[in-house]
């Protein structure tokens, strides 16, 4: 489904230059969960930007589902963020004037999905995260772990093949720490999606079935739990 | 396509209210400032002629057409005036200038004015009227007589009637006669309209030709014409009205357009054009300052939600629907600031105004002229935003995806803009160049089509061109050297986070903290340098056109009062002089006699005026100019004369007087401009009138001593120039049967110094002071807001290490201070040049290119920097320093879960 080729980001020019991927390779199969863990500053915000083309890679080749994502042009990349992609951020990046549920609704008017359909999608989604009690509230109306569950419900909004999610429990408690955890590990097994999470929490990280460890922008370990426990 | 939530996102509520405030505030001061200077000049024109006299010239004159006056009166009222004003009197005035003198005392210009109809006393009689003031003015009474005098002879004529207008004929008619004003020398003279023809039966002097004009008057009650309500409105109505007077008249004989309303309207405003000048000076600041504002507003707010677009984006919105979201936006805010303009443009200049005629009153009485206003105004509203929109483009590239979605800010990287302000130093080099060229063209075209009526629109436009480009290169060159400020700024934080940090790691902390991000620097810096640029110029502006006022007034006057005694016998004069010595606070005084004479030239050329005899007391007025004093004294041996006619006479030329009957061979010995009381005047029979000023020792010298009984007496004092007056006229009227009359006189010059309607235009100036300085302030406090709402992070982590919120705010008011103050210095020395170059420069182009010579500036002529600009100054920092200190508290009191807030 998702490929890495010797991908290489570098930051900066001439003497500032910071090499923040040092050539990945990377196979993601349809309907894995993998976690990615390593130190600050090991490039997993860099590799999940480059995987959701947020970022693009210095050189190096990605490719989803056939397509090299660094030869799609500006629309296709908005298409593939639009259908393709659902992120999930460290900081929720909800926008603030918009309610939980208009948050959940924006992915799906900007595909120009009608608005009954994508009121009541919206309302499934926050009732699945948990948090459709919550629907008309603002972001600032809403604790960590529900702006992060309503992030969640707007990376899923357009029923994207694959979930990516920075740091998605950095902000937030135990108690709300699980309550994300099992709702990735719920869209994995149930709905089929493939979820990739980068993540300090080792506690996180131990649910994952693969696990890729990253240190100075390579990888420097796989450990797939599966295989062990097989 | 653009999905609702995504216009929702990019355009935060609040941002929108002030977006749409600041627009309507702006967009409204433009048309306050329009409306404003229209109504001043408008009602300024209308009071000053009240009941409009249309004065058309026949030539030659035809009679018939006075035979068929009725049906001409009505066919004028019917197709002339037919929206309210109307015709109310329709006569010929047949006019002569003679010199005469009255009861041998006073050498006066008299104007014959014949056809008066109705005046019953008058008919059959070979005498004249005169008008009841005038004969106050003079001390006439009926059955005196009048002496009229030509080159060759003179006759003695008797006062038949003395006239009381206001009985004799309708009252406008009469308010109309008083605005054909007559200057204090001249005695309006009427005869009957039956005797006509019989003129010189009346008056049996061989006339000249060349003085002889008849005239259709036409007077009009301009207050009831419901299309000459504002200014422009008045411009096209009264050019129609003349149009439809000449058609009717054609029509009855053979007649030519002569003067008219339009040709002294256009004198009228070009006279005004000061109004215009004061308005433009405020204006094109506003504009600039306020497109300024506007940028920084926009930048901030594209800065503020840099991560929102990146959240969008990775959403799958594209660059292109961000953007046109933006542009809705901007589009919308425009809209809604132009349409909501106008209620707050009335709501500002209601109170302002003195008088009900305005643009927008005008408009509002005639519902289809308010639409293109609104039209108008939301045009102007869209393009106060659309150009700061288009400033602020650039910003969008600023917004990186991975680095806003992380929450990291990135470092400011310093740009060079050095190229952008070797183009706006070139500009303004060009600028200057072009504003003290004694060949600039622009003034050339502004000085010829200020001749030309119809050019007058032109010559008004290329002024405020002008003016606009004086105000808007400075300002680009400052915002190009303030946009090296954060280059020094960060350097001088830096240099000052090394040395605190001796002195104890708080200090070194938060300078560290406040040198990391140099744009902010820029944008206070500007902010700074506008407000104190604008203030300084504004109140230092203000003081100077009122000491240039003052100045004028002093110059006209010719000290700080002037008495004229009229049929003043010596002793009068002596008891006269004796008794001001007395008052207090006197410190000079000169007495000049004068006396009406001619100037001839070899061609046979001549110029008649008011000659001004002076002595030494005259040229020791600490009011004459250095130059002129200096002048005066080199060229004693002559008579000089007005600046702009000395070319027409050669060295030696005649000099002739009337009374007594003498002619001399003097020699014009040079030309003087700002001779205390003796400015050239223009009336209205658009006759320049000669002021030729020379020593009685020189006329002495030549054998010639003019003895009159007429006095101007210079008076200066240190006391209260309007006490002084009071106590003249008391004088006066123990002495004089005129005291009234002259008391009346002595204060009008006086007033003349504290002029209402300049008072009303500072007035106005003021408050536009005032609306810039609190929009200055009130941007400055904004920026601080949204630097410490950037900052607070580092400064609560500075906080939470140890250091107090006293170093924090001693540390970011010495950071303020020190952008503050360079600004405050920048700001002031570049208004104080401002002020020089669009005050004294366009007056110096303007002489020199209308008179050919050499310009020198009246002693008072310069830059006054009044105490309030200072204080102002001080107050803008100041209230910055307590914004400082109030904004910090409140910020280092959130919590940290806030600061992470969108």
């Amino acid at each position: 489904m998702l490929e890495c080729k010797d991908v290489v980001k570098i930051y900066g020019a001439g003497r500032t230059k910071v090499l923040a991927l040092r050539g990945i390779n990377l196979q993601v199969n349809a309907g894995e969960l993998i976690g990615i863990k390593g130190p600050s500053g090991s490039g997993k915000t860099t590799l999940l930007n480059i995987l959701g083309t947020i970022d693009m890679p210095s050189s190096g080749s990605v490719v989803f589902n056939d397509i090299y994502l660094e030869e799609m042009t500006p629309k296709e990349i908005m298409d593939f963020r639009r259908h393709q992609v659902g992120v999930v951020f460290q900081f929720f990046n909800l926008v603030s004037n918009l309610t939980a549920q208009e948050n959940v609704e924006l992915p799906m008017a900007i595909s120009g999905i009608g608005a009954s359909d994508r009121q009541r999608r919206a309302v499934e989604l926050l009732d699945e995260v948990g948090v459709k009690h919550l629907a008309r509230r603002y972001p600032n109306e809403l604790s960590g772990g529900e702006m992060q569950r309503t992030a969640i419900a707007v990376a899923l909004a357009n029923d994207p093949p694959l979930i990516l999610a920075d740091e998605p429990t950095g902000e937030l408690d135990h108690e709300n720490t699980e309550l994300v955890m099992d709702l990735f590990t719920k869209l994995n097994k149930e709905h089929k999606k493939t979820v990739i999470i980068a993540s300090h929490n080792e506690y996180l990280i131990s649910r994952m079935k693969r696990v890729i460890e990253l240190r100075d922008g390579a990888v420097f370990r796989t450990t797939d739990s599966s295989l062990i426990k097989g | 396509m653009m999905p609702r939530f995504v216009l929702k996102s990019v355009t935060p509520h609040r941002h929108q209210g002030l977006k749409i405030i600041a627009v309507a505030l702006m967009a409204s001061f433009l048309l306050v400032t329009f409306t404003i200077a229209d109504s001043l000049t408008y009602q300024a024109f209308v009071s000053d002629t009240d009941n409009f006299v249309l004065r058309t010239q026949l030539a030659p004159p035809d009679e018939s057409i006075f035979a068929s006056q009725d049906p001409l009166l009505a066919e004028l009222n019917q197709t002339g005036y037919s929206d309210g004003a109307e015709v109310i009197y329709l006569d010929m005035m047949e006019e002569m200038t003679y010199s005469a003198s009255v009861n041998l005392s006073r050498n006066i210009l008299v104007v014959g004015l014949s056809s008066l109809s109705t005046i019953p006393e008058l008919e059959n009689t070979t005498g004249i009227g005169i008008e009841q003031k005038t004969a106050q003015l003079f001390g006439l009474s009926k059955g005196e007589n009048i002496t009229l005098h030509t080159e060759n002879a003179s006759v003695t004529i008797t006062i038949e009637v003395i006239l009381n207008l206001t009985s004799w004929i309708a009252t406008q008619t009469a308010s109309a006669l008083a605005t054909w004003s007559f200057p204090p020398s001249y005695i309006p003279l009427f005869t009957s309209v039956s005797n006509a023809r019989n003129i010189t039966h009346a008056l049996p002097l061989a006339y000249r030709n060349s003085d002889i004009t008849d005239w259709v008057t036409v007077t009009v009650n301009i207050t009831k014409a419901s299309a000459a309500r504002t200014l422009n409105h008045l411009s096209s109505y009264l050019e129609s009205a003349v149009i439809q007077v000449y058609d009717v008249l054609a029509k009855y004989g053979t007649a030519k357009l002569g003067y008219t309303p339009i040709d002294r309207m256009d004198r009228f405003i070009v006279d005004y054009s000061q109004i215009e000048r004061e308005v433009a000076i405020i204006v094109y600041p506003t504009i600039v300052v306020s497109i300024i504002y506007l940028t920084f507003m926009l930048r901030v707010g594209i800065e503020r939600q840099k991560r929102r677009f990146a959240i969008l984006l990775s959403r799958g919105v594209s660059w292109f629907q961000i953007r046109l979201a933006n542009l809705v936006n901007d589009i919308l805010v425009g809209i809604l600031g132009g349409a909501l303009s106008i209620p707050l443009a009335i709501i500002i200049s209601v109170p302002l105004l003195p008088a009900e005629s305005s643009i927008i009153i005008g408009a509002l009485t005639d519902v289809s002229e308010l639409m293109p206003l609104i039209t108008g105004e939301i045009l102007i509203g869209i393009l106060l935003i659309a150009l700061p929109a288009t400033l602020v483009h650039r910003t969008f590239k600023d917004v990186h995806s991975p680095v806003q979605l992380a929450r990291i800010t990135e470092d400011d990287q310093y740009e060079s803009h050095w190229k952008m302000m070797v183009v706006f130093l070139i500009l303004a080099l060009v600028m200057f160049y072009e504003m003290l060229s004694n060949f600039s063209f622009i003034q050339w075209l502004i000085l010829n089509a200020g001749n030309s009526p119809t050019m007058i629109p032109v010559a008004r436009l290329l002024m405020w061109l002008e003016l606009g480009l004086a105000v808007v290169v400075p300002v680009l060159v400052v915002v190009s050297v303030a946009r090296f400020a954060p280059w020094w700024h960060t350097r001088l934080w830096e240099s000052v986070a090394r040395i605190t940090r001796f002195k104890g790691v708080g200090s070194s902390l938060v300078a560290k903290a406040l040198s990391l991000r140099p744009r902010r620097s820029y944008y206070l810096a500007v902010l700074f340098l506008s407000s104190i640029f604008l203030a300084t110029f504004i109140g230092t502006y203000q003081a100077t056109q009122d000491q240039v006022t003052t100045v004028d007034a002093h110059l006209q006057i010719g000290s700080d009062m002037q008495i004229y005694l009229y049929k003043a016998d010596g002793d009068i004069i002596t008891s006269f002089l004796n008794f001001i010595a007395e008052q207090q606070g006197v410190q000079e005084i000169s007495n000049c006699s004068a006396v009406y004479a001619e100037l001839l030239n070899t061609d046979g050329y001549y110029r008649q005026g008011m000659m001004y005899i002076v002595d030494d007391t005259y040229r020791a007025l600490s009011s004459l100019v250095e130059d002129e004093k200096a002048l005066m004294n080199k060229t004693s041996d002559g008579v000089l004369v007005s600046a702009s006619l000395v070319d027409e006479f050669a060295e030696t030329t005649a000099l002739s007087t009337v009374v007594p009957r003498a002619t001399v061979n003097v020699t014009v010995s040079g030309s003087i401009s700002f001779a205390p009381g003796f400015h050239e005047e223009i009336d209205d029979f658009q006759t320049s009138y000669l002021r030729i000023v020379t020593s009685k020792s020189y006329l002495n010298s030549l054998g010639f001593s003019p003895e009159t009984t007429d006095a101007y007496i210079f008076v200066n004092t240190l006391g209260d120039v309007i006490q002084l007056s009071d106590t003249v006229s008391q004088w006066l009227r123990s002495v004089s049967s005129v005291g009234e009359s002259l008391s009346y006189s002595v204060k009008t010059q006086v007033s003349a110094i504290q002029n209402v309607d300049v008072q009303t235009r500072f007035a106005f100036i003021n408050s536009s002071a005032g609306y810039l300085v609190i929009a200055g302030l009130a941007a400055v406090i904004m920026n601080v807001m949204i630097t410490l709402d950037e900052k607070r992070y580092q400064l609560q982590v500075i906080n939470a290490r140890g250091t107090t919120r006293r170093q924090i705010v001693i540390g970011l008011s010495m950071y303020y201070l020190s952008l503050a103050v360079p600004m405050v210095f920048l700001g002031a020395v570049l208004s104080l040049l401002y002020v020089n170059a669009v005050m004294f420069a366009p007056l110096m182009l303007t002489h020199e290119l209308s008179t050919s010579g050499q310009f020198q500036m009246p002693k008072g002529y310069e830059v006054v920097i009044p105490q309030s600009v200072v204080i102002a100054s001080i107050a803008i920092v100041v209230a910055s320093l307590v914004a400082i200190y109030v904004l910090v508290n409140r910020y280092l009191q959130k919590k940290h879960s806030q600061m992470e807030e969108d």
